[in-house]
């Protein structure tokens, strides 16, 4: 299995791919949405995508993320993970996109690894 | 507008009025006025149009006293005027109607007073006040040539005034009550988005924590006892961000909400930025 995630936190990019490559996923990491497109090869044939919807004042956000992947035909899931509230424009925008989910921070690091790994949820279920 | 720029909103309008009264009172009682009601008249105006010229001239906020002694004073020739007026009438031998200078008087007052019962039923009683004292000192032979129903119509148009004073003062209440509610909510507001923000800031770090104590937990059962711990700790953490929760509902995500988080962030990244360069400086 493939993941590709997008965080601009980069502590969190290195565990989380650490953990998933604890259980035989491959991971491609992104910072940004420029670095997310630098890695397209990888990042399009990923399985699953796990993107934080704000990526830092004035880049591009998780949204951003989102439309470049499915208007590049991105067939894999895509979960958003974010530490805002849902009232968040941003967040409440990431609720209503189709055949994504949004998962809060902190969630537990089990449950976590198993909704990235697929085994909890799919794609087009929202949290 | 605070209460001390209401009153001197009041004082300026008492001056115009008293400008544009006293110059229609000249006209209209020309016939039956005499050179001391003229003088008191031309006094009028001078006061009221020096005091009109000085308060617009000077912006507020000064003292709301000031204002307010300036709002009565204003009205002391008017006072002397609206007398004489009804003396002169009274001298010009025909029947009539007194004290409608008074009358019309207590209920332009009773809308244009300030914040405040006692300027206002002040400026009123100064009105009725000396139109009962002067219908006191009126000979039967005057009164005779009254219209019917004195002292009791200025009586009654002094009640009637206060009653306005009344809804006057309550809208002046309503709206006090108003502008707190507002910088309540503002000051409210503010701090839910600090709240949210901190919130938000604090996630991320809580989740990788999270992570690597699921890490050291597939590790080995030796560290148990501290992945228990820490799992503890971060569940308190957890609660303090279900604690802050339910300030999302009073946040309004307008410009300076994202101005606050982006601050907020920015701050976090140089703390950060710190934080990581410190071990190359040791």
């Amino acid at each position: 299995m493939n993941a590709a995630l997008l965080d601009d936190d980069a502590d969190l990019l290195d565990i989380l791919a650490e953990l998933l490559q604890e259980h035989g996923c491959r991971c491609v990491s992104a910072r940004s949405l420029a670095d997310l497109k630098a890695l397209a090869s990888e990042v399009l044939t990923a399985d699953v995508a796990v993107l934080d919807i704000n990526l830092g004042s004035g880049e591009p956000s998780g949204i951003d993320a989102y439309e470049w992947l499915t208007s590049q035909g991105f067939a894999g899931r895509i979960l958003f993970l974010t530490g805002h509230a849902h009232a968040h424009p941003l967040v409440a925008r990431a609720e209503q996109l189709r055949h994504a989910a949004v998962l809060d921070k902190p969630l537990d690091g089990r449950v976590l690894i198993e909704r990235i790994l697929g085994g909890a949820g799919s794609g087009a279920e929202a949290t | 507008m605070d209460d001390a720029a209401e009153a001197h909103r009041a004082a300026v309008i008492a001056a115009l009025l008293g400008v544009v009264g006293t110059a229609m009172g000249v006209v209209g009682f020309w016939r039956v006025s005499d050179p001391a009601l003229r003088a008191v008249q031309v006094g009028g105006i001078l006061v009221n149009g020096t005091i009109l010229l000085t308060l617009r001239g000077r912006h507020p906020p000064y003292s709301r006293r000031q204002a307010d002694a300036l709002f009565l004073l204003l009205l002391v020739p008017t006072v002397v005027m609206a007398w004489m007026v009804d003396a002169a009438r009274a001298a010009h031998g025909l029947r009539w109607v007194p004290y409608e200078p008074a009358k019309l008087s207590v209920l332009t007052l009773a809308v244009i007073a300030p914040p405040g019962w006692a300027t206002g039923a002040g400026a009123i009683a100064m009105f009725v006040g000396s139109s009962l004292i002067h219908h006191a000192l009126l000979g039967d032979a005057v009164r005779a040539r009254m219209s019917a129903g004195e002292p009791f119509a200025i009586i009654a148009y002094g009640v009637f005034a206060l009653v306005l004073l009344g809804f006057k003062q309550r809208s002046y209440a309503l709206r006090l009550e108003l502008s707190r509610a507002r910088a309540e909510k503002v000051a409210i507001e503010r701090v839910a988005r600090v709240a949210m923000a901190l919130r938000d800031l604090a996630n991320t770090p809580v989740q990788t924590l999270e992570l690597i104590r699921q890490q050291l937990l597939a590790e080995g059962l030796q560290r148990r006892a501290q992945t228990d711990r820490m799992g503890r700790a971060l569940e308190r953490l957890r609660r303090l961000n279900d604690l802050l929760g339910p300030y999302q509902a009073a946040v309004i995500w307008d410009d300076e909400g994202r101005t606050l988080e982006r601050e907020i962030r920015t701050v976090s990244r140089a703390s950060r930025h710190r934080v990581e360069l410190a071990p190359r400086r040791l």
